[in-house]
Protein backbone atom coordinates (compact mmCIF):
# COMPACT_ATOMS: atom_id res chain seq x y z
CA UNK A 1 0.00 0.00 0.00
CA UNK A 2 1.33 3.39 -0.90
CA UNK A 3 0.67 5.58 2.13
CA UNK A 4 2.95 8.35 0.94
CA UNK A 5 0.33 9.91 -1.32
CA UNK A 6 -2.00 10.72 1.56
CA UNK A 7 -0.91 14.14 2.73
CA UNK A 8 -2.44 17.53 3.31
CA UNK A 9 -6.20 18.07 3.33
CA UNK A 10 -8.54 15.36 2.11
CA UNK A 11 -12.29 15.35 1.65
CA UNK A 12 -14.85 12.80 2.79
CA UNK A 13 -16.45 11.85 -0.53
CA UNK A 14 -20.22 12.24 -0.64
CA UNK A 15 -22.63 11.62 -3.49
CA UNK A 16 -23.70 15.26 -3.48
CA UNK A 17 -20.49 16.49 -5.07
CA UNK A 18 -19.24 13.47 -7.01
CA UNK A 19 -20.55 14.89 -10.30
CA UNK A 20 -18.85 18.22 -9.64
CA UNK A 21 -15.53 16.51 -8.97
CA UNK A 22 -15.82 14.36 -12.09
CA UNK A 23 -16.64 17.42 -14.18
CA UNK A 24 -13.64 19.24 -12.77
CA UNK A 25 -11.41 16.34 -13.82
CA UNK A 26 -12.92 16.31 -17.31
CA UNK A 27 -12.30 20.04 -17.58
CA UNK A 28 -8.72 19.61 -16.47
CA UNK A 29 -9.12 21.75 -13.36
CA UNK A 30 -9.73 19.52 -10.32
CA UNK A 31 -9.67 21.40 -7.00
CA UNK A 32 -6.02 21.50 -6.03
CA UNK A 33 -6.91 21.97 -2.35
CA UNK A 34 -8.11 18.37 -2.23
CA UNK A 35 -5.11 16.14 -1.84
CA UNK A 36 -6.94 12.85 -1.37
CA UNK A 37 -10.38 11.36 -0.80
CA UNK A 38 -11.82 9.39 2.07
CA UNK A 39 -14.39 6.90 0.79
CA UNK A 40 -17.26 5.86 3.05
CA UNK A 41 -16.85 2.24 2.04
CA UNK A 42 -20.24 1.04 3.32
CA UNK A 43 -21.90 3.03 0.52
CA UNK A 44 -20.00 0.90 -1.98
CA UNK A 45 -20.72 -2.54 -0.52
CA UNK A 46 -22.69 -3.63 -3.57
CA UNK A 47 -21.95 -5.84 -6.54
CA UNK A 48 -22.36 -3.02 -9.00
CA UNK A 49 -23.89 0.36 -9.74
CA UNK A 50 -23.00 3.74 -11.14
CA UNK A 51 -21.53 4.87 -7.81
CA UNK A 52 -18.81 2.19 -8.09
CA UNK A 53 -18.08 3.14 -11.67
CA UNK A 54 -17.78 6.82 -10.74
CA UNK A 55 -15.55 5.99 -7.81
CA UNK A 56 -13.19 4.19 -10.16
CA UNK A 57 -12.95 7.38 -12.24
CA UNK A 58 -12.19 9.50 -9.16
CA UNK A 59 -9.61 6.97 -7.99
CA UNK A 60 -7.63 7.56 -11.17
CA UNK A 61 -7.10 11.13 -10.07
CA UNK A 62 -6.94 11.06 -6.27
CA UNK A 63 -5.37 8.66 -3.79
CA UNK A 64 -7.92 7.24 -1.38
CA UNK A 65 -8.41 5.80 2.08
CA UNK A 66 -11.41 3.63 2.97
CA UNK A 67 -13.53 4.50 5.99
CA UNK A 68 -16.29 2.32 7.42
CA UNK A 69 -19.08 2.49 9.97
CA UNK A 70 -20.11 -1.15 9.77
CA UNK A 71 -17.24 -3.51 10.48
CA UNK A 72 -18.47 -3.77 14.07
CA UNK A 73 -15.02 -3.48 15.59
CA UNK A 74 -16.38 -3.35 19.14
CA UNK A 75 -18.65 -6.39 19.02
CA UNK A 76 -18.12 -9.01 21.71
CA UNK A 77 -19.06 -11.56 19.04
CA UNK A 78 -16.31 -10.49 16.65
CA UNK A 79 -16.34 -8.13 13.69
CA UNK A 80 -18.84 -8.31 10.86
CA UNK A 81 -16.98 -10.60 8.47
CA UNK A 82 -19.58 -10.25 5.72
CA UNK A 83 -18.89 -6.55 5.56
CA UNK A 84 -15.19 -7.27 5.95
CA UNK A 85 -15.42 -9.42 2.81
CA UNK A 86 -17.01 -6.50 0.96
CA UNK A 87 -14.30 -4.24 2.32
CA UNK A 88 -11.59 -6.63 1.15
CA UNK A 89 -13.03 -6.50 -2.35
CA UNK A 90 -12.83 -2.70 -2.28
CA UNK A 91 -9.30 -2.81 -0.87
CA UNK A 92 -8.21 -5.03 -3.74
CA UNK A 93 -9.92 -2.84 -6.32
CA UNK A 94 -9.12 0.65 -5.07
CA UNK A 95 -5.80 0.10 -3.23
CA UNK A 96 -6.37 2.50 -0.32
CA UNK A 97 -3.49 3.72 1.82
CA UNK A 98 -5.35 2.41 4.86
CA UNK A 99 -8.76 1.34 6.16
CA UNK A 100 -10.41 2.87 9.21
CA UNK A 101 -13.43 2.23 11.39
CA UNK A 102 -14.70 3.34 14.79
CA UNK A 103 -14.05 2.41 18.37
CA UNK A 104 -17.67 1.33 18.64
CA UNK A 105 -20.07 -1.52 17.99
CA UNK A 106 -22.98 -1.63 15.54
CA UNK A 107 -25.07 -4.62 16.52
CA UNK A 108 -25.04 -8.01 18.16
CA UNK A 109 -26.62 -11.42 17.49
CA UNK A 110 -26.63 -10.91 13.75
CA UNK A 111 -28.49 -7.58 13.89
CA UNK A 112 -27.33 -4.27 12.45
CA UNK A 113 -27.83 -0.81 13.96
CA UNK A 114 -26.83 2.12 11.77
CA UNK A 115 -25.15 4.00 14.59
CA UNK A 116 -21.86 4.00 16.47
CA UNK A 117 -22.69 2.59 19.88
CA UNK A 118 -20.46 3.23 22.88
CA UNK A 119 -18.33 0.70 24.71
CA UNK A 120 -17.62 0.54 28.44
CA UNK A 121 -14.00 1.48 29.04
CA UNK A 122 -12.94 -1.85 30.53
CA UNK A 123 -10.03 -4.24 30.17
CA UNK A 124 -12.43 -6.74 28.61
CA UNK A 125 -13.47 -4.20 25.95
CA UNK A 126 -9.83 -3.42 25.19
CA UNK A 127 -9.10 -7.10 24.64
CA UNK A 128 -12.20 -7.61 22.48
CA UNK A 129 -11.54 -4.59 20.26
CA UNK A 130 -7.82 -5.23 19.92
CA UNK A 131 -8.43 -8.83 18.87
CA UNK A 132 -11.05 -7.70 16.35
CA UNK A 133 -8.68 -5.11 14.87
CA UNK A 134 -5.89 -7.65 14.52
CA UNK A 135 -8.27 -10.04 12.80
CA UNK A 136 -9.53 -7.37 10.40
CA UNK A 137 -6.05 -6.10 9.56
CA UNK A 138 -4.87 -9.59 8.70
CA UNK A 139 -8.01 -10.39 6.72
CA UNK A 140 -8.00 -7.13 4.78
CA UNK A 141 -4.25 -7.25 4.23
CA UNK A 142 -4.18 -3.49 4.66
CA UNK A 143 -3.13 -1.07 7.41
CA UNK A 144 -6.04 -0.47 9.80
CA UNK A 145 -6.57 2.54 12.04
CA UNK A 146 -9.23 3.20 14.66
CA UNK A 147 -11.30 6.36 15.24
CA UNK A 148 -12.51 7.78 18.55
CA UNK A 149 -16.28 8.37 18.57
CA UNK A 150 -18.78 10.82 20.00
CA UNK A 151 -20.73 9.07 22.72
CA UNK A 152 -23.85 10.02 24.61
CA UNK A 153 -23.71 7.45 27.37
CA UNK A 154 -21.20 6.61 30.10
CA UNK A 155 -21.05 3.19 31.69
CA UNK A 156 -20.78 2.70 35.44
CA UNK A 157 -18.40 -0.24 35.03
CA UNK A 158 -15.78 1.74 33.09
CA UNK A 159 -12.33 1.17 34.54
CA UNK A 160 -10.44 3.91 32.72
CA UNK A 161 -10.92 7.25 30.97
CA UNK A 162 -11.76 7.56 27.31
CA UNK A 163 -8.24 8.48 26.27
CA UNK A 164 -6.75 5.68 28.38
CA UNK A 165 -9.14 3.28 26.69
CA UNK A 166 -8.19 4.51 23.21
CA UNK A 167 -4.48 4.21 23.96
CA UNK A 168 -4.84 0.75 25.50
CA UNK A 169 -6.67 -0.46 22.38
CA UNK A 170 -4.13 0.86 19.88
CA UNK A 171 -1.26 -0.40 22.05
CA UNK A 172 -2.71 -3.89 22.25
CA UNK A 173 -3.88 -3.96 18.62
CA UNK A 174 -0.70 -2.40 17.31
CA UNK A 175 -2.52 0.10 15.14
CA UNK A 176 -2.66 3.81 14.49
CA UNK A 177 -5.35 6.35 15.40
CA UNK A 178 -7.76 8.31 13.29
CA UNK A 179 -8.23 11.21 15.66
CA UNK A 180 -11.59 12.94 15.27
CA UNK A 181 -11.18 16.40 16.75
CA UNK A 182 -14.88 17.18 16.69
CA UNK A 183 -15.64 13.98 18.58
CA UNK A 184 -13.10 14.91 21.24
CA UNK A 185 -14.66 18.35 21.56
CA UNK A 186 -18.22 16.99 21.71
CA UNK A 187 -17.31 14.40 24.37
CA UNK A 188 -15.31 16.92 26.37
CA UNK A 189 -18.38 19.15 26.58
CA UNK A 190 -20.86 16.34 27.21
CA UNK A 191 -18.77 14.35 29.65
CA UNK A 192 -16.81 17.17 31.22
CA UNK A 193 -13.13 16.71 30.44
CA UNK A 194 -10.35 18.89 29.08
CA UNK A 195 -9.99 18.32 25.33
CA UNK A 196 -6.48 19.77 25.25
CA UNK A 197 -5.30 17.36 27.96
CA UNK A 198 -6.88 14.53 26.00
CA UNK A 199 -4.72 15.44 23.01
CA UNK A 200 -1.60 15.85 25.11
CA UNK A 201 -1.82 12.27 26.37
CA UNK A 202 -1.66 10.77 22.88
CA UNK A 203 1.80 9.78 21.63
CA UNK A 204 2.65 11.69 18.49
CA UNK A 205 3.63 8.61 16.54
CA UNK A 206 0.21 6.96 16.94
CA UNK A 207 -1.81 9.56 15.02
CA UNK A 208 -2.19 8.71 11.34
CA UNK A 209 -5.12 10.88 10.31
CA UNK A 210 -7.44 13.61 11.60
CA UNK A 211 -11.13 14.05 11.08
CA UNK A 212 -12.66 17.46 11.47
CA UNK A 213 -16.39 18.16 11.21
CA UNK A 214 -19.29 20.17 12.57
CA UNK A 215 -21.73 19.47 15.38
CA UNK A 216 -25.00 20.87 16.67
CA UNK A 217 -26.37 21.70 20.08
CA UNK A 218 -29.42 19.81 21.25
CA UNK A 219 -31.36 19.84 24.52
CA UNK A 220 -28.39 20.74 26.63
CA UNK A 221 -25.80 18.53 24.99
CA UNK A 222 -23.75 18.51 21.82
CA UNK A 223 -24.57 16.14 18.99
CA UNK A 224 -22.06 14.99 16.40
CA UNK A 225 -24.19 15.55 13.31
CA UNK A 226 -21.60 16.36 10.65
CA UNK A 227 -24.34 18.71 9.54
CA UNK A 228 -22.92 22.17 10.21
CA UNK A 229 -19.84 24.24 9.57
CA UNK A 230 -16.88 23.47 11.81
CA UNK A 231 -17.33 25.36 15.09
CA UNK A 232 -14.76 27.97 16.21
CA UNK A 233 -13.96 25.92 19.32
CA UNK A 234 -13.15 22.93 17.15
CA UNK A 235 -10.89 25.08 14.94
CA UNK A 236 -9.13 26.15 18.16
CA UNK A 237 -8.66 22.51 19.11
CA UNK A 238 -7.37 21.87 15.58
CA UNK A 239 -4.72 24.54 16.10
CA UNK A 240 -3.50 22.72 19.22
CA UNK A 241 -3.60 19.37 17.41
CA UNK A 242 -1.61 20.79 14.50
CA UNK A 243 1.15 21.77 16.92
CA UNK A 244 1.13 18.45 18.76
CA UNK A 245 0.92 16.26 15.65
CA UNK A 246 2.56 18.14 12.78
CA UNK A 247 2.11 16.94 9.24
CA UNK A 248 -0.74 14.51 9.89
CA UNK A 249 -3.26 14.47 7.00
CA UNK A 250 -6.71 15.85 7.83
CA UNK A 251 -10.06 14.94 6.31
CA UNK A 252 -13.11 17.22 6.27
CA UNK A 253 -16.35 15.35 6.90
CA UNK A 254 -19.86 16.53 6.09
CA UNK A 255 -22.84 14.16 6.09
CA UNK A 256 -25.92 16.33 6.47
CA UNK A 257 -26.97 19.67 5.00
CA UNK A 258 -24.08 19.29 2.61
CA UNK A 259 -23.21 22.68 1.12
CA UNK A 260 -21.84 23.45 -2.32
CA UNK A 261 -18.39 22.07 -2.97
CA UNK A 262 -17.04 25.62 -2.98
CA UNK A 263 -17.96 26.09 0.67
CA UNK A 264 -16.27 22.83 1.62
CA UNK A 265 -13.19 23.93 -0.29
CA UNK A 266 -13.12 27.15 1.72
CA UNK A 267 -13.13 25.06 4.91
CA UNK A 268 -10.35 22.93 3.44
CA UNK A 269 -8.29 26.08 2.85
CA UNK A 270 -8.81 27.06 6.49
CA UNK A 271 -7.72 23.57 7.51
CA UNK A 272 -4.65 23.80 5.28
CA UNK A 273 -3.75 27.12 6.90
CA UNK A 274 -4.05 25.69 10.39
CA UNK A 275 -2.43 22.32 9.86
CA UNK A 276 0.26 23.02 7.30
CA UNK A 277 0.50 26.71 6.50
CA UNK A 278 0.45 27.43 2.78
CA UNK A 279 1.15 25.44 0.70
CA UNK A 280 0.34 22.19 2.55
CA UNK A 281 3.47 20.58 3.87
CA UNK A 282 4.21 17.10 2.66
CA UNK A 283 4.11 14.52 5.39
CA UNK A 284 7.37 12.92 6.44
CA UNK A 285 6.89 9.67 4.58
CA UNK A 286 9.01 7.50 6.81
CA UNK A 287 7.18 8.73 9.88
CA UNK A 288 3.86 7.88 8.25
CA UNK A 289 4.97 4.35 7.49
CA UNK A 290 6.05 3.92 11.11
CA UNK A 291 2.60 4.93 12.37
CA UNK A 292 0.89 2.32 10.27
CA UNK A 293 3.21 -0.61 10.90
CA UNK A 294 3.87 -1.49 14.50
CA UNK B 1 -20.00 -9.24 30.58
CA UNK B 2 -19.55 -7.09 27.46
CA UNK B 3 -21.75 -9.40 25.42
CA UNK B 4 -24.57 -9.21 27.98
CA UNK B 5 -24.29 -5.44 28.11
CA UNK B 6 -24.44 -5.16 24.33
CA UNK B 7 -27.47 -7.44 24.19
CA UNK B 8 -29.29 -5.29 26.77
CA UNK B 9 -28.31 -2.08 25.01
CA UNK B 10 -29.47 -3.38 21.63
CA UNK B 11 -32.76 -4.54 23.08
CA UNK B 12 -33.31 -1.10 24.58
CA UNK B 13 -32.78 0.57 21.22
CA UNK B 14 -35.39 -1.49 19.39
CA UNK B 15 -38.17 0.95 18.52
CA UNK B 16 -40.84 -1.41 19.85
CA UNK B 17 -39.19 -1.42 23.28
CA UNK B 18 -40.89 1.87 24.11
CA UNK B 19 -40.10 3.69 27.34
CA UNK B 20 -37.73 1.62 29.43
CA UNK B 21 -38.62 0.52 32.92
CA UNK B 22 -36.22 1.39 35.79
CA UNK B 23 -35.15 -2.27 35.84
CA UNK B 24 -34.24 -2.23 32.15
CA UNK B 25 -32.36 1.02 32.62
CA UNK B 26 -30.38 -0.61 35.44
CA UNK B 27 -29.38 -3.46 33.13
CA UNK B 28 -27.74 -0.94 30.82
CA UNK B 29 -25.35 0.04 33.61
CA UNK B 30 -25.34 3.70 32.55
CA UNK B 31 -24.02 6.42 34.80
CA UNK B 32 -27.03 8.29 36.16
CA UNK B 33 -25.42 11.70 36.42
CA UNK B 34 -23.95 12.42 33.04
CA UNK B 35 -24.92 14.60 30.12
CA UNK B 36 -27.11 13.66 28.40
CA UNK B 37 -29.09 11.65 30.95
CA UNK B 38 -29.36 7.88 30.36
CA UNK B 39 -32.98 8.24 29.24
CA UNK B 40 -32.07 11.02 26.80
CA UNK B 41 -29.11 9.00 25.56
CA UNK B 42 -31.29 6.01 24.73
CA UNK B 43 -33.84 8.30 23.06
CA UNK B 44 -31.04 9.89 21.07
CA UNK B 45 -29.59 6.59 19.86
CA UNK B 46 -33.05 5.31 19.02
CA UNK B 47 -33.97 8.48 17.13
CA UNK B 48 -30.75 8.26 15.16
CA UNK B 49 -31.48 4.67 14.20
CA UNK B 50 -35.04 5.50 13.11
CA UNK B 51 -33.97 8.60 11.17
CA UNK B 52 -31.24 6.67 9.38
CA UNK B 53 -33.74 4.10 8.16
CA UNK B 54 -36.33 6.75 7.29
CA UNK B 55 -33.69 8.30 5.06
CA UNK B 56 -32.95 4.95 3.39
CA UNK B 57 -36.65 4.26 2.82
CA UNK B 58 -37.19 7.73 1.36
CA UNK B 59 -34.29 7.18 -1.02
CA UNK B 60 -35.31 3.70 -2.13
CA UNK B 61 -39.11 4.11 -2.22
CA UNK B 62 -39.33 7.28 -4.27
CA UNK B 63 -42.41 6.33 -6.34
CA UNK B 64 -44.14 5.13 -3.18
CA UNK B 65 -43.45 8.50 -1.58
CA UNK B 66 -44.83 10.30 -4.62
CA UNK B 67 -47.90 8.06 -4.68
CA UNK B 68 -48.76 8.46 -1.01
CA UNK B 69 -47.58 12.00 -0.38
CA UNK B 70 -44.99 12.97 2.20
CA UNK B 71 -46.93 12.69 5.46
CA UNK B 72 -48.67 9.34 4.82
CA UNK B 73 -45.39 7.96 3.44
CA UNK B 74 -43.47 9.01 6.56
CA UNK B 75 -46.19 7.49 8.70
CA UNK B 76 -46.00 4.21 6.76
CA UNK B 77 -42.21 4.17 7.10
CA UNK B 78 -42.31 4.78 10.84
CA UNK B 79 -44.80 1.97 11.32
CA UNK B 80 -42.69 -0.31 9.15
CA UNK B 81 -39.50 0.45 11.06
CA UNK B 82 -41.26 -0.26 14.32
CA UNK B 83 -42.61 -3.54 12.92
CA UNK B 84 -39.42 -4.67 11.22
CA UNK B 85 -37.18 -3.95 14.20
CA UNK B 86 -33.48 -4.23 13.68
CA UNK B 87 -32.50 -5.67 10.31
CA UNK B 88 -30.00 -8.48 10.00
CA UNK B 89 -26.42 -7.42 9.50
CA UNK B 90 -26.55 -9.11 6.10
CA UNK B 91 -29.04 -6.52 4.90
CA UNK B 92 -27.42 -3.53 6.55
CA UNK B 93 -28.68 -0.20 5.36
CA UNK B 94 -28.30 -0.18 1.61
CA UNK B 95 -31.35 -2.22 0.67
CA UNK B 96 -33.29 -1.81 3.90
CA UNK B 97 -37.06 -2.09 3.49
CA UNK B 98 -37.33 -5.11 1.24
CA UNK B 99 -40.23 -6.38 3.36
CA UNK B 100 -42.26 -3.18 3.02
CA UNK B 101 -44.63 -4.74 0.49
CA UNK B 102 -45.16 -7.78 2.72
CA UNK B 103 -45.79 -5.48 5.68
CA UNK B 104 -48.46 -3.46 3.85
CA UNK B 105 -50.04 -6.62 2.48
CA UNK B 106 -50.21 -8.17 5.91
CA UNK B 107 -51.25 -5.25 8.07
CA UNK B 108 -53.47 -3.13 5.85
CA UNK B 109 -57.03 -4.34 6.12
CA UNK B 110 -57.75 -3.27 2.58
CA UNK B 111 -54.40 -2.80 0.95
CA UNK B 112 -54.47 -0.46 -2.03
CA UNK B 113 -53.41 -2.65 -5.02
CA UNK B 114 -51.64 0.23 -6.73
CA UNK B 115 -49.67 1.02 -3.57
CA UNK B 116 -48.48 -2.58 -3.35
CA UNK B 117 -47.31 -2.57 -6.96
CA UNK B 118 -45.58 0.80 -6.66
CA UNK B 119 -43.72 -0.51 -3.61
CA UNK B 120 -42.74 -3.58 -5.62
CA UNK B 121 -41.53 -1.38 -8.49
CA UNK B 122 -39.37 0.69 -6.12
CA UNK B 123 -37.92 -2.47 -4.58
CA UNK B 124 -37.01 -3.87 -8.01
CA UNK B 125 -35.37 -0.59 -9.03
CA UNK B 126 -33.22 -0.66 -5.89
CA UNK B 127 -32.19 -4.28 -6.44
CA UNK B 128 -31.36 -3.61 -10.07
CA UNK B 129 -29.31 -0.53 -9.21
CA UNK B 130 -27.04 -2.41 -6.82
CA UNK B 131 -26.81 -5.60 -8.90
CA UNK B 132 -23.70 -6.73 -10.68
CA UNK B 133 -22.75 -4.63 -13.70
CA UNK B 134 -22.56 -7.13 -16.55
CA UNK B 135 -21.76 -6.52 -20.18
CA UNK B 136 -24.84 -6.98 -22.31
CA UNK B 137 -24.63 -8.65 -25.68
CA UNK B 138 -25.49 -6.93 -28.97
CA UNK B 139 -27.57 -8.43 -31.75
CA UNK B 140 -24.61 -9.07 -34.04
CA UNK B 141 -22.93 -11.19 -31.38
CA UNK B 142 -26.15 -13.13 -30.88
CA UNK B 143 -26.28 -13.84 -34.61
CA UNK B 144 -22.66 -15.04 -34.59
CA UNK B 145 -23.39 -17.19 -31.55
CA UNK B 146 -26.42 -18.77 -33.24
CA UNK B 147 -24.28 -19.70 -36.24
CA UNK B 148 -21.45 -21.14 -34.18
CA UNK B 149 -22.30 -24.81 -33.81
CA UNK B 150 -19.30 -25.39 -31.56
CA UNK B 151 -20.38 -22.79 -28.97
CA UNK B 152 -21.00 -24.02 -25.45
CA UNK B 153 -22.14 -20.62 -24.23
CA UNK B 154 -25.61 -19.86 -23.00
CA UNK B 155 -27.69 -16.72 -23.31
CA UNK B 156 -29.76 -15.35 -20.44
CA UNK B 157 -31.15 -12.24 -18.82
CA UNK B 158 -28.76 -9.94 -17.00
CA UNK B 159 -28.74 -10.55 -13.26
CA UNK B 160 -29.71 -6.88 -12.76
CA UNK B 161 -32.97 -7.38 -14.67
CA UNK B 162 -36.15 -7.78 -12.63
CA UNK B 163 -39.70 -8.32 -13.83
CA UNK B 164 -43.11 -8.95 -12.36
CA UNK B 165 -46.63 -9.28 -13.61
CA UNK B 166 -49.42 -7.14 -12.26
CA UNK B 167 -52.97 -6.18 -13.00
CA UNK B 168 -52.21 -2.57 -12.11
CA UNK B 169 -51.31 -0.17 -14.88
CA UNK B 170 -47.93 1.27 -13.93
CA UNK B 171 -47.24 2.88 -17.31
CA UNK B 172 -47.86 6.35 -15.82
CA UNK B 173 -44.69 5.94 -13.76
CA UNK B 174 -42.61 5.49 -16.91
CA UNK B 175 -42.38 9.19 -17.62
CA UNK B 176 -38.75 10.28 -17.60
CA UNK B 177 -37.80 6.83 -16.34
CA UNK B 178 -37.32 4.98 -19.60
CA UNK B 179 -35.34 5.54 -22.75
CA UNK B 180 -37.45 6.29 -25.79
CA UNK B 181 -38.93 2.90 -26.60
CA UNK B 182 -41.05 3.53 -29.63
CA UNK B 183 -41.50 -0.04 -30.82
CA UNK B 184 -45.14 -0.98 -31.00
CA UNK B 185 -44.31 -4.39 -29.59
CA UNK B 186 -43.42 -2.80 -26.28
CA UNK B 187 -46.90 -1.51 -25.72
CA UNK B 188 -48.91 -3.72 -23.38
CA UNK B 189 -51.57 -5.52 -25.37
CA UNK B 190 -53.45 -7.09 -22.51
CA UNK B 191 -54.68 -4.27 -20.32
CA UNK B 192 -55.75 -6.64 -17.56
CA UNK B 193 -52.25 -7.99 -17.06
CA UNK B 194 -49.03 -6.10 -17.33
CA UNK B 195 -45.46 -7.30 -17.18
CA UNK B 196 -43.18 -4.69 -15.69
CA UNK B 197 -39.50 -5.05 -16.53
CA UNK B 198 -36.78 -3.19 -14.64
CA UNK B 199 -33.27 -3.17 -16.03
CA UNK B 200 -29.95 -1.40 -15.81
CA UNK B 201 -28.09 -0.05 -18.79
CA UNK B 202 -24.96 2.06 -18.61
CA UNK B 203 -25.41 2.24 -14.81
CA UNK B 204 -28.88 3.78 -15.06
CA UNK B 205 -32.05 1.88 -14.14
CA UNK B 206 -35.09 1.91 -16.42
CA UNK B 207 -38.52 0.32 -16.21
CA UNK B 208 -41.25 -0.39 -18.68
CA UNK B 209 -44.48 -2.35 -19.08
CA UNK B 210 -44.27 -5.06 -21.75
CA UNK B 211 -46.75 -6.70 -24.05
CA UNK B 212 -47.61 -10.37 -23.55
CA UNK B 213 -45.41 -11.76 -26.33
CA UNK B 214 -42.33 -9.98 -25.07
CA UNK B 215 -43.02 -10.88 -21.47
CA UNK B 216 -43.41 -14.58 -22.40
CA UNK B 217 -40.02 -14.54 -24.09
CA UNK B 218 -38.53 -12.59 -21.21
CA UNK B 219 -39.59 -15.42 -18.92
CA UNK B 220 -38.20 -17.96 -21.42
CA UNK B 221 -34.74 -16.42 -21.04
CA UNK B 222 -34.89 -16.44 -17.24
CA UNK B 223 -33.19 -19.81 -17.65
CA UNK B 224 -29.85 -19.62 -19.45
CA UNK B 225 -30.53 -21.05 -22.92
CA UNK B 226 -28.20 -23.01 -25.14
CA UNK B 227 -27.86 -22.29 -28.83
CA UNK B 228 -29.77 -25.49 -29.60
CA UNK B 229 -32.68 -24.50 -27.39
CA UNK B 230 -32.98 -21.09 -29.02
CA UNK B 231 -32.83 -22.59 -32.51
CA UNK B 232 -35.48 -25.14 -31.55
CA UNK B 233 -37.71 -22.28 -30.41
CA UNK B 234 -37.13 -20.61 -33.80
CA UNK B 235 -38.34 -23.72 -35.57
CA UNK B 236 -41.62 -24.00 -33.66
CA UNK B 237 -43.53 -21.89 -36.17
CA UNK B 238 -43.22 -18.85 -38.37
CA UNK B 239 -44.90 -16.74 -35.68
CA UNK B 240 -42.56 -18.04 -32.98
CA UNK B 241 -39.54 -17.24 -35.13
CA UNK B 242 -40.76 -13.70 -35.80
CA UNK B 243 -41.57 -13.12 -32.14
CA UNK B 244 -38.18 -14.39 -31.07
CA UNK B 245 -36.45 -12.24 -33.66
CA UNK B 246 -38.42 -9.22 -32.45
CA UNK B 247 -37.61 -9.98 -28.85
CA UNK B 248 -33.89 -10.42 -29.50
CA UNK B 249 -33.81 -7.11 -31.36
CA UNK B 250 -35.47 -5.24 -28.49
CA UNK B 251 -33.61 -7.12 -25.77
CA UNK B 252 -30.22 -6.51 -27.32
CA UNK B 253 -31.07 -2.90 -28.03
CA UNK B 254 -31.92 -2.26 -24.39
CA UNK B 255 -29.24 -4.46 -22.93
CA UNK B 256 -31.32 -7.19 -21.29
CA UNK B 257 -29.22 -10.19 -22.33
CA UNK B 258 -25.76 -11.45 -21.82
CA UNK B 259 -23.81 -14.50 -22.91
CA UNK B 260 -22.36 -16.61 -20.16
CA UNK B 261 -18.68 -17.00 -20.72
CA UNK B 262 -18.48 -20.26 -18.83
CA UNK B 263 -19.32 -23.56 -20.43
CA UNK B 264 -22.53 -25.16 -19.15
CA UNK B 265 -22.35 -27.97 -16.65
Amino acid sequence: MDTSKISGVGLGLRDEFVSELLTSIENGCPPNRIGWLEILADNYFSQGGRHLHRLASLREHWPVVLHSVGLNVGSAEGPNMQKAAQMRRLVQEFRPAWVSDHLAWTGISGKYIPDLLPLPYTVESVEVVAANIRLLREYLDCPFIIENISSYACFQNSEMTEVEFLLAVVQQAGCGILLDLNNIYVNSQNHGYDAKKFLQQIPRERVVQFHIAGHTSQKGFLLDTHGAAIAPDVWDLATIAAQLFPGVPVCLERDNDIPALGELLRESEQAADIFYGRPPRRVCLEAMEDRLCY
Amino acid sequence: MLLELQKSFQKALTPAAGKLSPLRMTELNLQPHCSPSPETAIDQYRAHFVNAYLAVLAEVYTYTGMYLGQEPFQDLCRRYIRWAGLPSDEIGSMVYGQELEAYVRRYSKKADPELLEVIRLDGCICQSFYALDEVSVDLEKVRVWLQDSSSLQRISLLSSLRYFTTSVDLTKYEEDASPDLSEASLTPDAPLKYCVVVWKKDYLVYHRCLGRELSDLLQYFTIARTREEVLTHYCLSQDAAEQLQGFLTVACDYGWLHVNEQAPL
